[in-house]
């Protein structure tokens, strides 16, 4: 019931749980929520959001920023109207002065929209290394890494894969970077440096985008992916629940009873409560 | 067999190229240009100047060869280009080539990293990867990666040496003690010729961890996977360092 409140509060689920999402508002723009809401108050804590050039970037950024003092970083310069500072999270200090006094990075590592295969691995990989460097050496709480259910994509069918499954590796550069990135981090949290939650998430797509397309088992709607994001964050910085671990993998797809793998464990974990099932 | 042999200029390169030279047809490639000395003692191999972060440079040395060996490593700030994308563009090569056999290198941190070190004894090659998040280390251990998943996707045998501490023949000493992960560079390089000779099939996947170290009384880390598949007989006795002085 907590979660529920705090979500509905946030905006991120309706009273009857499937109301607007104030991760469909326009990036930069103004959210259904009352003005008050969107206001910084004395005690909220500061997420940095990287990739906030992405859509989704600007989706999390529009969504959190009721409840948290958001700052946005990204490779690009980015209009808008929230704290912004462009980095190419490289090994110098400007990697510190970026994370510095905040409690949690939303790290959505997407590459530069121009990237190569060089690039991509080089952004999932050293950059990644780079912030989470910087964040445990500043003393970051939370970093929440979002990362891709791609590399399960190979396991029959059949199989109920959860979040304990060994990734089947590719050698293709964007679901390779994926994996090392995820590496990455787990060293990080497994050196007790860093509390790090994984979000694998589906296919990203937008509700309107693939309306009359067959249905993708792989979906999930960028609401939801917002909707994870924030659960993530409520539970890892307002609760307790997740103080105990410092390495979570959550998957996060859709509520269709198709979806090719379950967000059982989110469910459980950050009360995750898929809106959009396709049906 | 033609064999390209990345980083050829580092500690370890002179070693390996000797131990190979008699019986392999060697391109010996390095961002460092190799002696003179080198050159003339080698002369009927091949030299070429390559940087193993760019890809173009590492496919065209690629060509032709029937087996990689990957020496190169960096500890500073360039540490994932070379020991990430370099593996990456090493692989991307092989894959380009056909060539099916890779030998690829680096520090015992590339799997058993610092945790790993509470452990009293029987630390062996095949257990997790935990790098730590020192750059030089879980760069390695990327790159690692990057050849696995190659190996799981295309036809090529990925055989990964490890190593921690080289002593040449003379510091073996009595009492000089160390960390028990330690072989003479003449014996760290003998490997590479059994693993060049190995069939293929011999190999238990398509991707296998060794740990290359002399013997070790005290059994903290394993050699005798190494000794057992590729058939590693270390001739230095690293036993010494660890041998009472009054003796």
């Amino acid at each position: 019931m907590k979660r529920r409140n705090f979500l509905q509060a946030a905006g991120v689920i309706g009273a009857t749980g499937s109301g607007a999402l104030a991760g469909e508002n326009p990036p930069g723009g103004e959210t259904s929520q009352a003005p008050e809401t969107r206001q910084n108050q004395p005690g909220q804590k500061r997420v940095l959001v990287t990739s906030a050039d992405s859509p989704l970037g600007q989706a999390v950024a529009a969504a959190l920023g009721g409840r948290y003092r958001v700052h946005l970083t990204s490779s690009l310069d980015v209009p808008t109207a929230q704290p912004f500072m462009r980095s190419d999270l490289g090994h110098d200090e400007s990697t510190n002065a970026l994370v510095q006094g905040t409690d949690a990075i939303v790290h959505i590592a997407t590459p530069p929209p121009d990237a190569d295969q060089y690039g991509q691995i080089d952004h999932r990989a050293r950059c990644t290394y780079n912030l989470l460097m910087a964040a445990a050496e500043e003393r970051i709480e939370t970093v929440v890494y979002l990362s891709s259910l791609e590399m399960f994509k190979g396991y029959d069918e059949d199989y109920e894969v959860t979040e304990d499954w060994q990734p089947l590796l590719s050698s293709q550069p964007a679901a390779l970077a994926d994996y090392l990135g995820e590496f990455t981090c787990r060293e990080f949290a497994h050196e007790s440096r860093l509390r790090v939650v994984v979000l694998r998430l589906g296919t990203v797509v937008r509700e309107d985008e693939v309306q009359g397309k067959p249905f993708d088992p792989l979906w999930v709607e960028q609401r939801d992916v917002v909707q994870a994001i924030a659960s993530t964050l409520h539970v890892s910085l307002d609760d307790t629940e997740l103080a105990g671990r410092r390495w979570t993998i959550l998957h996060i797809g859709s509520g269709s009873p198709d979806a090719r793998f379950t967000s059982q464990r989110a469910a459980e974990l950050i009360g995750y409560q898929p809106q959009f099932n396709w049906e | 067999m033609n064999v390209l042999i990345l980083g050829g200029n580092g500690y370890l390169g002179p070693y390996v190229v000797k131990a190979l030279a008699g019986e392999h047809s060697l391109r010996i490639t390095d961002i460092k240009p190799s002696s003179s000395e080198i050159r003339q003692e080698f002369q009927q191999h091949q030299f070429m100047d390559v940087d193993i972060t760019s890809a173009p440079q590492v496919e065209r040395a690629a060509s032709g060869m029937d087996a990689i060996v990957n020496l190169s490593a960096v500890r500073n700030r360039l540490a994932f280009g070379v020991n990430l994308h370099g593996c990456y563009n090493m692989m991307q090569a092989a894959v380009t080539h056909g060539i099916q056999r890779v030998i690829n290198t680096g520090p015992h941190f590339t799997i058993t990293g610092p945790n790993y070190e509470s452990f009293d004894y029987r630390i062996n090659p095949d257990v997790p990867p935990h790098a730590g998040t020192s750059p030089y280390a879980l760069s390695k251990s990327l790159g690692q990666e990057v050849c696995r998943a190659f190996s799981q996707n295309h036809n090529i045998y990925v055989q990964d040496y490890l190593f921690y501490n080289f002593r040449l023949p003379h510091q073996l000493k009595r009492g000089t003690g160390g960390v028990p992960f330690i072989v003479t560079p003449a014996d760290a390089a003998e490997v590479f010729r059994l693993g060049l000779a190995i069939g293929l099939n011999r190999l238990p996947s398509r991707c296998e961890t060794f740990f290359i170290l002399g013997e070790n009384p005290q059994g903290k880390f394993l050699n005798d996977k190494a000794k057992r598949i590729l058939g590693f007989a270390p001739r230095d006795d690293v036993t010494t360092v660890w041998r009472k002085t009054h003796r």
